[in-house]
Parts: structure tokens; C-alpha cells; sequence
């Protein structure tokens, strides 16, 4: 049995498994992530290698790789004696643990510096993103990747002009229409979508979205894509992001454009092209909201 | 034409694996078209679209693996799926260094800890902080880009000199070291003479 340590965590993780109720089994297995389906929750949860950021439901542990553990899909999980056992293999105490929670910077009163920033993002992107997803590769390896390229740019426009004019029920469909789209674990409409979704929950943004266009995302998604890129779907749809976004985010409002480059090749870094639609999903959220600048304000209620 | 669909029941990789065994299918000898994706209902769209979609891949679900080969014969087809699942089973000893695009510095240099050189070629506008960022990853620079300020390159410098890297460039076009030549470098003889000259000198 290997034991490891939990050095930061979600708090709502932390307390879950603190309070001893968290059990299930073994969901799916990385190099660097194990996902647990807890079956009192009906939620995946994620515990994380050392190299990796704090997120929703994820408990980051002192571990550098989870290969070759002799851990398995559906091995059992559960709480006791103080420890996280995964299987027969790997053992988990969280209580030098650091709590973490996903808050988001406030929206700038004045926003000459985030636009500033945005353009600096758009730049950096356009140079260092890596293609395959939203940003165009300029050699596809096959008819399906140029296909799901073209839907991607057609659809993430047709949505941007239809937050631009405030129409959520028709955003909402559009939305709709880029989940799933992607060859990859987190498709890139997904990642795009959380990008998205993380700037409208910014606490005082100008443009927000009415709780129903939320509500009805999340309930036709579920189907739409795998159980992994909707839990990271549902947690951007309430606000919830993994901290190297919370991080970009808050160094484009209040940071130097060092902060945001630092940040940036951080959120770059994520998966194969997911980081650059992350990004592009939360520059198109940015922009919306720099140009809309609040004459586009949805009620919440 | 013969197009043939496996799915993996419930099955996972990450993204990056993925987009590796992808390219590397399409490679495949008599494939036309290889897909490797999640089911989804949008990449079922996807696949009608572009003409792949066969009855047998409806089955498909969101958390499935889906393996979609077009060939000239049924034959080269199966050809294919056996390569594919070589492919699969070496997916964990074959990700070299040189099969992945790293997005910066700082990956690349955590990836491949044996690396000690990087060669930058990008806009000047970036060159010296990525300069810099390989520098801070004890990685020796080759500098091609140019626009670069003075004020730049002699910091860089500096920090180089700091920490025992070598710090060539900017508008640095051509060099051979270890034997290796890089960029514009000819392949030469190893000897015991050593040159260097100035950008724009012709020395190559």
C-alpha cells in the first residue's frame, strides 16, 4: 500500500471526505489524475499529481505520477482510519492539506487596463496557442479535423453575435451545439464553453446571464459528452474553474502584462489544445463584456 | 472504398495521447482516413458530414472510443485496426520527445529534463522573454530571432553569464556545436577550429 499525502484540496472535497462520507469506485486513470466516482455525491472527483493546479472537486497530492500504482478502473473508494483508500493500493491523508476555494476577481470599474491585457492575450494565443481546436492548423491530419475545425469557428461566431445582442434562449441553443465537438477528452466546444463561462460568473461583470440558460445547459449536456468534460462544464456553468484560470483572470484585471503571460503559458499548457480553447473561450468572454459593456445586462433573476 | 468502426466501450485518453495516435493512424499504409475520437453526438454530426458515418458507429456513447478507418479494400481496413492497436499498446513507451509540440518553454523543459539547448525563432517582440524563460530552465539559447534591443540582449546576456549558459544571439543564424549543426549550420568534418563571427559575415 502507498501512501501520499494531500497537499491542497478543494474544501468542499476536504470536508466531504473529513466527514467520512465519500465512497465509489475508481472512474478513469491518467499519468497524472485518478477520477473517483463518488456514488454519494453522483459526481466525478479528481485527485491530482504534485505538478498539477487546484479545481473544482480536486485534491492535489504530493505523488508525481499515478502510473504503475496497481491501482484500477472500478477498484473500490472509500473513507477510514483518517485515510482516502483507492483499491488496495494508495492511501490518502488530507490532514496537512490546504483548503482551496474557486473565487473569482472582481470585474474592473475601470477596464483600460483589462482591454489592454485581452489584446495582449489575443497576441500571445495567436503565436503560442497550439491549433488543432479553435485556432486553425494549417495541416489537418484528416477530413474530420478540418470539419470539426470549420464547425468550431461557424458556431463559436454564431454565438458571440448572439450574446453580443442579448438573445440567451438562441445563445443557449447555440451553445448546445458545441458540446462535444472534438476529438479530444475535454472537446474543444467544452473547453471553449468553460472559458466562456467563467467571465460571465465574475462578480460585478457588466453582461451576465440569467440562471436558466445555465440550468438548461447543464441538463442537455449531460448526454452530449463524457462524464469528465461535464463535470468541468457543470462547475463553469456555476462559476467554478481550476485555479490556473482563476489565476489568468486575475492577472488580466489587476496584474502587469508579465502576470498575464505567466499565467497564460500556464493555462496554455493544459492538454493538447484545451488550454488554447480555454482561453479563447475566455477571451471571447472578456471582449463580449468589454463591448457590450453592460448595455447587454441579462437579469440573473 | 471500405469504411470500418471499432468502439472502446468506456474507454479514456488523454487529449494528448490522442492527438498523437491520430496523426500516427492517418500515417498507416492504404489508410485514407483515420479518426480517433469520443463519441459524441457532435462528432457523429461530424462524421456525417464528411461521409464516415456508418450505422454501427449510432451505437456509440459520449464516454466511448470511437476507431474509424476508410481504406480501398476491407482488407487494408483490418490492416489498419491491427496497426492502430499497436499503436495503442505502445502508446505509453513511444511518446519521445520529438512526437509531441510542447505549447512553452516551461513544458517542454519539465518534459524532457535531458534537454540543455533551445533554439528561439519567433517574433521579436517575444524573443527575449522567451529567451529568458529558457535561460531561467538552465537551458543553453541560440537566439535566431532579431529585433531585439540592446538593452535586451546585454540583460540576457548578463544573466547568462550569471548562470554558465551560453547566450548566442540575437540574429544568431548559424552555429555547429558537439558535431550538431544547427539552423543554418553545414555539415562539417569535427576538427580542432573553432569560429566565430558576427552576424551577416558569410562565415558559414
Amino acid at each position: 500500500m502507498i501512501q501520499a499525502q494531500a497537499l491542497s484540496s478543494d474544501a468542499d472535497f476536504l470536508n466531504q471526505v473529513a466527514s467520512g462520507v465519500f465512497s465509489g469506485s475508481v472512474h478513469s486513470l491518467f499519468d497524472r489524475t485518478i477520477n473517483l466516482h463518488c456514488r454519494e455525491k453522483e459526481e466525478l472527483f479528481t485527485i491530482a499529481c504534485v505538478e498539477l493546479d487546484n479545481g473544482p472537486n480536486t485534491l492535489v497530492t504530493d505523488r508525481k505520477r499515478f502510473q504503475n500504482l496497481g491501482v484500477a478502473v472500478d477498484d473500490p473508494v472509500f473513507v477510514r482510519d483518517g485515510a482516502l483508500f483507492i483499491g488496495q493500493a494508495l492511501a490518502l491523508t488530507w490532514q496537512q492539506a490546504k483548503q482551496w476555494e474557486c473565487r473569482l476577481p472582481v470585474y474592473p470599474e475601470k477596464d483600460q487596463k483589462l482591454r489592454e491585457h485581452v489584446a495582449v492575450i489575443k497576441e500571445y494565443v495567436a503565436a503560442h496557442g497550439k491549433p488543432g481546436g479553435l485556432k486553425k492548423t494549417s495541416s489537418p491530419a484528416n477530413v474530420f479535423e478540418a470539419e470539426v475545425s470549420a464547425l468550431l469557428g461557424a458556431r463559436t461566431s454564431q454565438l458571440y453575435q448572439s450574446l453580443a445582442l442579448g438573445r440567451w434562449s438562441e445563445a443557449c441553443e447555440l451553445a448546445i451545439g458545441l458540446v462535444g465537438l472534438g476529438p479530444g477528452l475535454t472537446p474543444s466546444g467544452d473547453d471553449y464553453l468553460a472559458g466562456l463561462f467563467s467571465v460571465y460568473h465574475l462578480p460585478n461583470a457588466p453582461c451576465c446571464l440569467p440562471y436558466p440558460f445555465f440550468e438548461k445547459l447543464a441538463l442537455a449536456t449531460r448526454q452530449r459528452t463524457n462524464e469528465i468534460s461535464y463535470m468541468m462544464l457543470k462547475k463553469a456553468a456555476v462559476g467554478q474553474v481550476r485555479e490556473s484560470i482563476v489565476s489568468l483572470l486575475q492577472a488580466a484585471i489587476e496584474g502587469t502584462v508579465e502576470d498575464v503571460i505567466r499565467s497564460l503559458d500556464k493555462v496554455l499548457s493544459i492538454g493538447s489544445s484545451s488550454g488554447t480553447d480555454l482561453t479563447m473561450g475566455l477571451v471571447s468572454g472578456l471582449m463580449l463584456q468589454l463591448e457590450t459593456g453592460g448595455n447587454v445586462c441579462l437579469s440573473k433573476s | 472504398m471500405s469504411i470500418k468502426v471499432v468502439i472502446k466501450k468506456s474507454t479514456y485518453f488523454d487529449s494528448v495521447s490522442l492527438m498523437s495516435l491520430s496523426t500516427k493512424a492517418n500515417q498507416l499504409p492504404g489508410v485514407e482516413q483515420a479518426v480517433i475520437a469520443m463519441g459524441t453526438e457532435m462528432n457523429k454530426e461530424v462524421l456525417r458530414n464528411v461521409g464516415l458515418l456508418i450505422p454501427e458507429i449510432e451505437e456509440a456513447k459520449s464516454s466511448d472510443l470511437m476507431i474509424v478507418v476508410k481504406a480501398e479494400t476491407d482488407e487494408l481496413c483490418d490492416d489498419a485496426f491491427a496497426g492502430i492497436e499497436e499503436l495503442f499498446a505502445k502508446k505509453g513507451v513511444t511518446k519521445g520527445a520529438s512526437e509531441i509540440k510542447y505549447a512553452t518553454i516551461d513544458s517542454a523543459a519539465k518534459s524532457i529534463p535531458e534537454a540543455n539547448l533551445a533554439i528561439i525563432s519567433v517574433n521579436g517582440a517575444f524573443a527575449a522573454r522567451e529567451a529568458r524563460k529558457a535561460l531561467e530552465n538552465d537551458l543553453h539559447v541560440m537566439l535566431f530571432s532579431d529585433n531585439v534591443s540592446i538593452e535586451e540582449e546585454i540583460s540576457l546576456k548578463q544573466y547568462a553569464h550569471e548562470k554558465g549558459l551560453l547566450m548566442m544571439g540575437p540574429d544568431c543564424g548559424t552555429a555547429i556545436i558537439g558535431n550538431v549543426a544547427l539552423c543554418f549550420g553545414n555539415a562539417v568534418r569535427k576538427g580542432s577550429i573553432g569560429i566565430v563571427a558576427a552576424s551577416g559575415t558569410g562565415s558559414q
